[in-house]
């Protein structure tokens, strides 16, 4: 379980709620924050690798979040989720680190297929 | 009678053709003069280049046949039904001016020109007295080009506005959407397993109120109000609309979790 942990960032508690289930469910141990800087106590304490971020949220938002997360942890994968984004915030999205980016509303499966492609590549960094 | 006063050539004399097209030879607008007949008795520079003439092409004719507008052979005084002409506003505008000696300031009109197509123009008029006659000064500015900035320029405003209302509303209905999607899935895999958790139910419920109370915001926008959004902006959907919420489920049965 060490080393299938997730952290999800997003200022909507539903969705929290909603990802932090289907996470746990799925055997991943889940964190969880509203805010970024909430996220970023948890990444300094825990051994987070795998990480969700909301696009638009109040204070620090999920693109300067990433950029912040990037240059702390440079192996970590983290993936964009946004309600609503242009092709110029996706192509941002890409320049500051994430891996991907989805637009809600996203598939469970979509992201549990991702989910665990990420740890693949998790794994794969660690034999090396 | 022309009242001298009224014109912007008020003097005390009476001009010569060659002293009104001393005047206007070099304004940067095309300007022309014509007499009781509709006639062009005069024009400037600027009024040969605007509809590609030579002198000869254009002084003696009447204004439509002068300036090649396409409507001018169905004329009245060709013979032809001439409804556009009857609401043609050079028509009307050089005609009210030979009527009731009072010039007219910047009336705007679209024309079609054989040479040069449609045009958006703006037309200035000013009765004039001359030593053989009353006469009316027209000058016409091209605005075609200003025209069709203005209309993209409102197009491209329109379009922004269309695109943040679009942000909007895909902000605020893809949360709820994506909630209601999410725990449906985890209440069928629950199904399946006969461990159906009741929290996922009253979540797919309240968020299908929340798209409710979307709806009902975008129905009551009365106006346009705009909030950052990441790198742009979006309509500001509670600030825009005139909708408040009513909670649809009582206080009491949301504290007793029915």
């Amino acid at each position: 379980m060490e080393n299938k942990k997730i952290l999800i960032v997003d200022d909507e508690p539903p969705i929290l709620r909603l990802l932090s289930q289907l996470f746990t469910k799925a055997g991943y141990d889940v964190s969880t924050a509203e805010n970024a800087q909430d996220a970023l106590k948890i990444i300094e304490t825990g051994n987070m690798m795998v990480m969700f971020f909301d696009l638009n949220m109040p204070v620090m938002n999920g693109i300067e979040l990433c950029k912040k997360v990037k240059s702390l942890k440079p192996m970590s994968i983290i993936y964009a989720i946004t309600g609503y984004a242009s092709l110029f915030e996706l192509s941002e999205c890409l320049d500051v680190g994430f891996e991907d980016y989805f637009k809600k509303p996203i598939n469970v499966s979509t992201l549990l297929k991702t989910a665990e492609s990420a740890f693949e590549k998790v794994n794969r960094w660690k034999k090396m | 009678m022309v009242q001298r006063e009224e014109t912007i050539l008020a003097s005390p004399k009476v001009f010569s053709k060659n002293e009104v097209l001393h005047i206007i030879n070099n304004l940067p607008i095309a300007i022309t003069v014509i007499d009781a007949d509709r006639k062009l008795i005069l024009a400037n520079k600027m009024a040969y280049m605007f509809v590609n003439k030579e002198e000869d092409q254009l002084i003696g004719l009447v204004n439509g046949a002068a300036f090649g507008c396409i409507h001018h052979e169905d004329s009245p005084e060709k013979g032809g039904s001439g409804k556009n002409c009857l609401k043609c506003k050079l028509r009307i505008t050089a005609n009210d001016t030979f009527k009731n000696g009072k010039g007219h300031f910047q009336v705007e009109t679209s024309m079609t020109f054989k040479s040069i197509g449609r045009r958006h123009l703006r037309l200035t008029t000013q009765p004039l007295e001359l030593k053989n006659g009353r006469a009316v000064i027209l000058s016409i500015e091209d605005i075609t080009k200003v025209k069709k900035y203005e209309s993209s320029e409102m197009e491209k405003e329109k379009l922004t506005a269309v695109v943040r209302t679009a942000g909007a509303i895909c902000h605020e209905i893809n949360q709820p959407l994506m909630a209601i999607l999410g725990f449906s899935e985890l209440l069928i895999d629950d199904v399946r397993h006969g461990q159906v958790q009741e929290d996922n139910i009253k979540e797919i419920r309240d968020q299908a109120e929340r798209l409710a109370e979307v709806t009902n915001k975008l129905m009551a926008i009365t106006q346009y109000k705009t909030k950052k959004y990441l790198r742009t902006e979006i309509l500001d959907l509670d600030a825009a609309s005139s909708f408040v919420a009513m909670d649809t489920i009582p206080k009491e049965e949301k504290k007793d979790g029915k």
